[in-house]
Parts: C-alpha cells; structure tokens; sequence
C-alpha cells in the first residue's frame, strides 16, 4: 500500500511540474565511432539503437556497459525497429530494391545470443506500429495487421492490441483486425501518429500544418504547433519535438521542445546549443531523451522537472 | 504453313509485348522543389516589367506533367506538393517521413538551376560520385542527365554525388538525407540563361522535359518504351537578334511569339505563347513520316518535312522571314501627350510605328526644339523608337518634337506626312507630404520624418536646408537615411529620443533640388508636439531578442494576398526599444485586402481576463494599414482584435486591455497581423520589441487621468459670494501622491484662505472657495503639488 501510494505521488507531482532544467547534454558516441542517427531506446531503458546514413543500418549501445554492437549492415535497418515488450528482442527491416521495385523482410535480432531470425520476407508495404515505448509486436503486410508473436508461433492467437500506422498517408487505427481511417483534419497527408501510453489519444502532424493531439474519433484535442518528430512521454504528459528549418536545400537550424499538454508550457531543450539537433526520442522515463545532431552524434539530455 | 503463321503472330505479339510500356506496382515520390514563391528557398527571374519566371512554377508544372504520364503508366505517384502555395510547401523531413511512410521504391526531386553564362544538365543523387549512398541512384541519374539533355538541348550534361559536388564529404542536400530508399535530383536546365528563362515559362517545354524523366524511369525499371514519339522546335526571326547576352548557337536570334504550327497528316495545330521562346510541341505522335508547316504574324509561311520515331523527341528548328509590307506606316502613338504640362524634366520621348522601321532614316527625320543631345533605342521588333535625353530638359520650357516624311518603314515605304506635338518641362519642385504634419500631436519620442517630394532628391541641396530644432530654435542631431533621396523621400529620426509634450519644427528651405535640377521655391516650417510620457508596468514576455519564436508569415496559413519575396520576418540590430534586438517585418501586399500574419511558434498564455493589459512596442511605418492581435479563449477558436490604424512611425506601445478581448476563458495570444485596406500602402516595415503583459498603469487605467498639471481659471469669476476652483494632478509611476496646496491671498500677500493642505493622489478635483465676509476686489489664488506652481486672480465683487 506504501508502494502504491508512492508510485501516485511520483505521478501526480510529475504532472504539476511547471519547470524543467537540462542538467546535463552529454554525447554518447564520437565521430571516430561513425555517424549516427534516429536514435531509440528499449523499454527497459538498458539498450540504444541507432542508424547510419539513410536508415543504412542498425547499432546497439548498452547503456549500462558503454559497449556499442553492430546487429546489421542492411539497407532500411535504421527505420522504425523496435524492441520485444520484454526487451529482449530487436525488430528490424531489411530492404531490397529488385528492379527497383522494394521489397522487405523482417528480421528478430536476439540480444543474449546476437543471432537474427527472419520472420516474414518479400514485404511490398512493411509498416511496424511501435507503441510508446519503442515496443512492438505488430505490423502490417499490405493492409492486413500481424503480430510478430503469431508469426513465430510463441504466442496463441489473442485479441489483438489496438494499434494505429499511416496507410496512404492516411492515419488508420486497428483493433482487434477491425480498421478505421481517421482524418482528424480532413485530407492531407499524415505522418509521425502514435498512440498516447493509455492508447486513449493519437498524437501526429499534418504536413504543412502542425501537431495535433486528438481523440480516437479524430476530435481535436490539442494543437502542439510547429512540432515535428513528436513522440509521447512515458507518463504521457509530455510531447517531445523538434522544430527544423531548411532553406531548401538542407536543414539550417533546428532546436528539441518538450510541452506539457496539461499546462501548454513550452522548453527548449537545446536553446544553448549551436547545433542542430535532430530526431530525439524519449528515454524509459520522463527524465532522459536521446538525439542525433546534423552531423551524426548521438547525444543524451537528462532533465530535471521542478 | 499454319504452324509458321501462327508462330508469326506470336512473334510478333512477343515483340509488341516487349515494347508496351508500363510502371504497374511501382510507387513513385515526385518532389517539385520548394513551393510558395518564398525568396528563401524559390528563386525568381524578372524576365520583364510584367514577366517573371520563378522556379517554383517552373517545377511544379514538371511535376504535374509526369505525375500524369507515370500514372499512365499504371505507377503509383505521391506528390510532396500540388500547388504553389506556402501551405503546401514542407520541410524536408516531413516531406522524407511521407516518402518513407509510404514504402516507395523511389523519389525524384525536379529543380532548374542557376549557372549564370552556361546552360548544362545536372543530376544529383547522395554520396559520393563514384560511391553512392545507393547504387540505383547512380543507375537512374545516367538515364536521366541522357534523356534531359536530349530533350532541353542543353550545352553539356553532368552527374554528381553530394558529397563531392558541395564539398562536404557527407550528405548535404535534405531532400535526400532523411529518405530510405534511392533517389535523385535534377536540374534540366539554367533558369537564369535568358533563353531558357523564356523557355521554362512555355508549359510544353516542361511537359517535355517530363517525358524526358519519364522515359528515364521506363529504362530503369525496365517498364518498356513509349511507342510514340515527339516533335517539336523554335522558331526564330531571321534578322533580329535578342537584346540579351550571352546566347549559345541560335538563341541570339529573336524567338517569335505567337506562332502557329500545324502538323501534317492529321492536322494537329500548335499555338505558341507570348514569352519570347518561340516553342512548338507535339507530344504523342505515331512514327512515321510529317510536314511541319509555321505560320507567324508578318512572316512568311514556311515548312519542313520529318520523320518522328518511338520514343525519341525530333526537332526541327526554323529562321523565319520577314513578310514585305507595302503600306505606308502610321504613328500609333506618341509621347508625351500633346500640349502637356509639368513634363519630367528628363522624360524619354517615344514614337509607335505599326510597321517595323528603318533605324537611321526615321531617327535622322526626328527634330526637337530647343535642341536637346539624347540617344535613340528602339524595341518591339523595330516599331517603337525611345529617345532618352543625356542631359536634362531646361525647366519650365515649351518643347516641339516633329517627324518629317524623311521617316521610312524597313521595306521603304515614306511617312506620308509630317507631325508635330509639344509639351512644357517641370519648373519648380513640390512637397508631397511630410510627417508628422503641421500642427500634429501626440508624436512618438522616436519618430521617423518623413518629407516627400515629387521628384528624386540631390542630397548635396541639402544641407542647411532641412533642420530639425525644438520650439526654441536649438538644433537636434538626427540620423538621415539617404536611401530614399531618389524617390524624393528625405527620411530622417532624432538621434536620442525627443522630449516628451514638447513643440518641434521642422524647417525646409528654398534650393533644395531634385534629380532635374528643378529647386523648391519657397522656406515651410512643420511644427509638431512629442507625446506625453507614458509609464506603466509589466511582465515581458518575449523580447525578440532570439529566432524560433516567431514563424515566417510566409509558413502561415493565414497569410494572404502578399508578395511572397516582398515579405519576410527577422530578428534584426536595425532598431530597438530596449535589449539588443527588434523583429522587423518586412511586407508587400499584391492587392488589397491582404493580410500578414506573424504567428507565434507557440502561442503565449496570458490568462483569465483582467484590468490588466498586453501589448508590444511597434515601430510603425505610417502605411494606414491596419494593427490586429490574434488571440484565442481556451485554445479554441481565435479571434483578430484590431488595435489600431498605423498611422505613426517612431516606438509606441500598443496595448489592450484583456477584459476588451472578446469571450470567456483564458486567453492565448498567437499573432500579430497587418491587414491591408484600400486606403494604405501595399508595402512597408514595422519593427517589433518586447510583447509585455500583465501591463498596469494605474488602478482604472491611464486614459481618464490627467497627463500634467493643471490649475483652471475660477468659474464664476467675478463672483459672490462663491466660486469653484478646478485642478488636475497627473500620473506618475514614481509615487502615489503628492503633497498639495491650495491657498487664497489677497494683493499684499497676504494668506487669505486655505483651501488644500494634504496628499492628493492623481486626478481631476474641485474645491468651493466662500468668501463670505472678504471684501470685494481682486484676490489670488495659488497652488503648489510637488514641484508644481501656478497662481491666478479672482474677483470677488459684492
């Protein structure tokens, strides 16, 4: 009962912070390691992927022990992997373009044994629905809606979750093999959705327009503004961004936000840095987000809420 | 025998197989550069007082072109943009999130370029030349420099990796950097060689250049080829050359505008357009032998045989020549007008023929009266003749210019009769308007002045000639912005803040000389009184001091009716009210009724409503366009609040109260806009400094208490046996009150009554003054409040 009471205070002081202080901005790899990007961590906090240049590939970093691990070489590994809910598993894609056409597989990387399995190949339309936490256990081949666990045979059939993916630049929402297009804001084009920790709201941007969080009927619920890359906070009360401008030609400047959706209340995380920081993700808790600059670092902010 | 046949049909059913084009299954991003006409990132030619190419166009109608032909080919396109607004204009990561959330198997982004003299083929793709990022990248950007080139006819084509061609040595071009999969960028051709500036306003030459990418992709994804091919050409006047350089081959003859082209058999008709390219096109057509037959007006009908091939595009390029015509010329036009006055003292003087002329025969029988040196150009293929004299008309003269029948057309045809028309020259130079006006009040402490003439200004008339001084005639320093002299506006501000509620003049002098040397005749003086001091308190919210707070009010959706390059916001050291910076906003409406809007990145809480005010020091520009706030109530709908007509230039807070803002609920500031109206200018500056809330003047607010001290003239007066007695007591941030006496003496001195002796806070009061058992005659009346005195009579008569 002390526990669970601790647990709500944490919570409910977390939600009433009004300011937050980086206390610390520090890199976590250099560039004689090679240039990184769009970092992630696992839900247990314990390992970091990241990218190279144009999704080529896929890191892991053990947080705990500094160690950073080639998993793959593959074309597209960089974009969306994730992790087993227990965080023992990594999910990435590997793309090959036949005739120039792309074609993808799925692989499972085994952290303990370092070996990969493919799960499924020759994928015309991959798209992985990743929660809150990096975690995922569903995608979808062309329309239809898959779970990694099925697909492997570990895992009886069960409900499956809700999840929501872009499908033609359409947010569409799936529950239990039933899908709903959703069009918060009429048609356009959809990108960055995603579900909030308790899967009650969908948080995504509307190219050309701004963020917007919203109820699962699509009813607006808040604009964010400028804010693109957003994710969720592990607690939920948080939305996490970046704000990039290009001239066209290449990205000029960009600087990393968090906003508290309760209170509105805006920080500029890198306000005092002169470089453009890019693609952040939140860490297992409120207190740490990961981020890649323009030339390829990866680097941690942790936070202190006041 | 049947066996042979019918392994000929199905032969040749294989062949026609091999040969039918299709991208079917394959998805395909097209990228057609940046949209929305913004300076920062479009690039735009003025090609001509009415022309101007902007590449944002330009790639759009590429763009849309082969989205069309590759959906013919059964692929699947998304577009980054489909129309050439800001809205609709992305970042390059949203752009590479919708590529990559869309799994497409490749994207392709279509710019023209900028090389100055040279006109070449350029295809980029990321990586290293020889090592790309993806190796299908390479592949593709081969096909496409092959298929650009032979179709935009280009001096030369190139292929390069990003790395290498900007230097970096890692990726540097957005559009690629955030995408997984291949892609490449191509820049068929200089948007900034004339020639191909004029081209690239012709829709049909970028519709080939589509064709060109698209019969690129066909090869690389192996989809076949078009079975039908295209012809197409310029067609150019034999004679004339174009008034431009540099021009490769044939493009220093003039283009023809207006062609006609007809192709035979089947028809087809060609009509070209009016941007001096010259360009015909015929897209689709079966293989096989045609003749090209080109009409144009005042050129004689020509044509050629070809031959068109599948998926090749033909050019038959053509000199035209001139049509004889025997008539007489006729002068269409003349200027200036016939007996005018008030004519610029170095105006051209400009003939229209409706026959092109010959050059030295009608500008030897031009004769102008008093003589005037000058030179002569002519324009519109020979049939207007510009005389622009080299030194200036002699002011408030009569001048005659005749042309005698000595005038002749380029076939030999006389000028049938002689004409004759007159005009009298400028003689002296007149103010426009100035600001502040005379007699204005209530000036900003920093104002800008104003003065406009109507003709360009000399600055070295000026000195001594334009002063600034106080009401007592001691000089102010001032900072002039000479910027302005040509368009006759002398601009000039105080060098330290003016003092408040005080009388200035300005004073301009006889001789001050324009660009004609035409002088102002007569002295004028401007007297204007400073504002009040102004003192409030206040919580500053933002002080334009860094960028990323506020958005470009080109990014704003509800931005309208502006000059996309005429119009940007930055924080700038130009000017400010305090700290180091200002935000300046620079605008140009294209009409009325437009607006800019500078939003807020993220919109400002200011709370429930209060007595309690916002507001931002603003720099006005005088340009009667109209002042608003954007707010919202709880995040909700948001309404524009108008603050005021700007109408003054120098700081000035303009503020609201927040119970003044319409609704219930707390209320979020989000933007400043300025709203053109019919009566202000289509373009102008304004500078921003520190947006300030929670602002409080005093417990009602300022605008009911007195700005200064004040005793008022007894009423009545004479009186018996009472009178009242008025004074003001004004503002002051820096007490509450202030000590104050009101006393009555007689004409010895001596204290008669004491009306006041205590703390008043500001405000307006009143006392009765009863002067039961005075005598009658003159009394005075004295008050003292700080360092505040003043004294008046009153009679008491009985």
């Amino acid at each position: 009962m002390k526990k669970i009471f601790l647990i709500l205070f944490i919570t409910v002081a977390a939600m009433l912070a009004q300011n937050v202080t980086v206390i610390e901005d520090i890199a976590l790899t250099t560039s004689k390691e090679g240039a990184f990007y769009y970092p992630t961590v696992s839900p247990d906090g314990i390992s970091l992927l990241f990218s190279g240049e144009s999704y080529k590939g896929l890191w892991s970093k053990n947080l705990s022990t500094g160690k950073i691990v080639k998993i793959t070489d593959a074309i597209g590994a960089g974009y969306e992997p994730g992790f087993s809910t227990i965080s023992k598993e990594i999910l990435f894609r590997e793309d090959k373009f036949i005739k120039g056409k792309r074609f993808t597989s799925l692989h499972s990387y085994d952290i303990t044994s370092k070996k990969s399995v493919i799960i499924e190949e020759g994928i015309r339309d991959l798209k992985i629905c990743r929660d809150y936490s990096n975690a995922f256990k569903n995608y979808v081949r062309g329309t239809e809606v898959k779970t990694t666990l099925k697909q492997r045979m570990l895992q009886k059939t069960s409900a499956q979750e809700r999840v929501i993916f872009i499908q033609d630049s359409k947010i569409v929402l799936s529950e239990n093999n039933v899908t709903k297009v959703i069009l918060p804001l009429g048609e356009g084009n959809y990108i960055w959705p995603s579900l909030s920790p308790d899967k009650t709201k969908l948080l995504f941007t509307f190219a050309g327009n701004g963020t917007y969080v919203s109820n699962l009927d699509g009813t607006i619920l808040n604009k964010i503004g400028y804010a693109n890359y957003p994710s969720w906070s592990p607690d939920g009360n948080w939305i996490l961004f970046m704000k990039d401008i290009d001239n066209g030609e290449t990205i000029t400047a960009s600087d990393i936000y968090i906003v508290n959706i309760n209170t509105g209340k805006y920080f500029n995380l890198t306000l005092q840095r002169d470089n453009i920081e890019l693609y952040p993700k939140w860490g297992a808790t409120n207190s740490e987000i990961y981020y890649n600059t323009d030339n390829g670092q990866i680097r941690k902010i942790k936070l202190k809420y006041e | 025998m049947k066996k042979i046949k019918l392994f000929i049909v199905i032969a040749l059913l294989g062949l026609s197989n091999l040969q039918a084009q299709s991208l079917a299954g394959y998805k395909i991003f097209i990228n057609p550069g940046h949209g929305g006409h913004d300076p920062a990132n479009d690039r735009e030619i003025i090609l001509s007082s009415t022309v101007t190419f902007w590449e944002s166009e330009g790639n759009l109608t590429k763009g849309l072109y082969l989205k069309t032909i590759l959906e013919n080919l059964g692929a699947t396109v998304i577009m980054s943009r489909t129309t050439n607004t800001t809205a609709d204009d992305i970042q390059v990561t949203q752009m590479a999130a919708i590529a990559n959330s869309y799994n497409v198997d490749y994207f392709h982004a279509i710019h023209s370029n900028a090389g100055g003299a040279s006109n070449y083929t350029l295809i980029l793709f990321q990586g290293h030349t020889n090592e790309p990022t993806y190796g299908d990248a390479l592949t593709v950007a081969n096909y496409l420099a092959d298929e650009i080139f032979k179709v935009n006819r280009t001096t030369k084509k190139m292929i390069a990796g990003d790395f290498d061609f900007y230097g970096t040595g890692q990726a540097y071009l957005g559009v690629f950097k955030w995408l997984n999969m291949p892609g490449t960028l191509s820049e068929g051709s200089m948007h900034d060689y004339t020639p191909e500036s004029w081209r690239l306003k012709n829709d049909s030459y970028l519709k080939h250049e589509a064709w060109a990418i698209a019969r690129a992709f066909l090869i690389y994804f192996m989809g076949g080829s078009f079975q039908n091919g295209i012809l197409a050409g310029i067609l150019r006047d034999e004679l004339e050359t174009v008034p431009y350089t540099p021009t490769n081959g044939l493009d220093k003859y003039k283009p023809i505008n207006k062609i006609k082209v007809r192709l035979e058999p089947g028809g087809r008709i060609y009509n070209g357009d009016e941007f001096n390219n010259g360009y015909y096109f015929f897209d689709n057509v079966t293989p096989g032998n045609y003749k090209l037959y080109f009409d144009a007006d005042g050129m004689k009908t020509d044509s050629v045989s070809t031959v068109v091939y599948a998926n090749e595009s033909v050019f038959n390029d053509k000199l035209l020549v001139l049509n004889p015509i025997l008539d007489p010329p006729l002068i269409l036009n003349y200027f200036p007008v016939d007996n005018i006055n008030e004519v610029s003292n170095i105006s051209d003087i400009v003939f229209e023929f409706n026959i092109r002329m010959n050059v030295t025969a009608t500008q030897n029988a031009i004769t102008i009266s008093p003589s005037v040196a000058g030179s002569f150009k002519w324009e519109n293929d020979y049939k207007r003749l510009i005389f622009t004299p080299t030194t200036s008309y002699v002011p408030g003269t009569k001048y005659t210019v005749s042309i005698s029948t000595a005038a002749k057309t380029y076939f030999g045809i006389n000028l049938q009769q002689q004409n004759s028309f007159y005009f009298t020259t400028r003689s002296k130079l007149n103010l426009i308007y100035t600001y502040p006006d005379t007699g204005a009040v209530d000036i900003s402490t920093s104002v800008l002045i104003n003065v406009k003439f109507d003709k360009g200004i000399i600055a070295s008339t000026l000195p001594y000639r334009v002063t600034l001084t106080d009401g007592n005639g001691n000089p102010v320093l001032v900072r002039v912005n000479p910027s302005k002299y040509s368009f006759g506006i002398i601009e000039f501000e105080p060098q330290v803040p003016l003092k408040n509620n005080t009388l200035y003049r300005i004073t301009l002098k006889a001789g001050i000389g324009d660009v004609e040397n035409v002088t102002f005749p007569q002295d004028v003086i401007i007297e204007f009184r400073t504002e009040n001091k102004y003192t409030f308190t206040g919580n500053i919210l933002d002080g334009f001091e860094l960028g990323n707070v506020w958005q470009s009010p080109l990014l704003s959706p509800n931005t309208i009716g502006i000059i996309n390059d005429q119009t940007n916001f930055t924080i700038t050291t130009e000017r400010e009210k305090s700290g180091n910076n200002a935000g300046k906003l620079v605008y140009g409406f294209s009409g009325n009724n437009g607006l800019v809007d500078l939003a807020l990145l993220n919109p400002i809480e200011l709370g429930e409503s209060s007595p309690a005010g916002f507001g931002i020091w603003v720099f006005g520009d005088n340009s009667k366009n109209i002042l608003e706030y954007k707010f919202s109530r709880n995040n909700s709908i948001s309404e524009n609040v108008k603050i005021d007509t700007i109408n003054w230039t120098g700081w000035k807070l303009k503020k609201i109260w927040l119970n003044e803002i319409p609704g219930t609920g707390s209320i979020q500031f989000k933007s400043i806009n300025v709203v053109q109206t019919g009566s202000g200018n289509t373009s102008g500056i304004i500078f921003f400094d520190e947006c300030i809330s929670n602002i409080i003047t005093d417990v009602h607010g300022e605008k009911n208490l007195p700005s200064e001290f004040h005793l008022d003239q007894n009423y009545p007066n004479p009186f018996n046996p009472s009178t009242k007695i008025k004074f003001s007591i004004p503002f002051d941030m820096t007490r509450t009150v202030v000590h104050t006496t009101l006393k009555v003496y007689d004409m010895l001195g001596r204290e008669i009554a004491t009306l006041v002796n205590e703390d008043k806070a500001p405000g307006k009061y009143e006392v009765v003054f009863n002067a039961d058992g005075l005598a009658s005659g003159m009394y005075i009346y004295r008050i003292q409040s700080g360092n505040f005195i003043e004294s008046k009579k009153l009679i008491l008569l009985k």
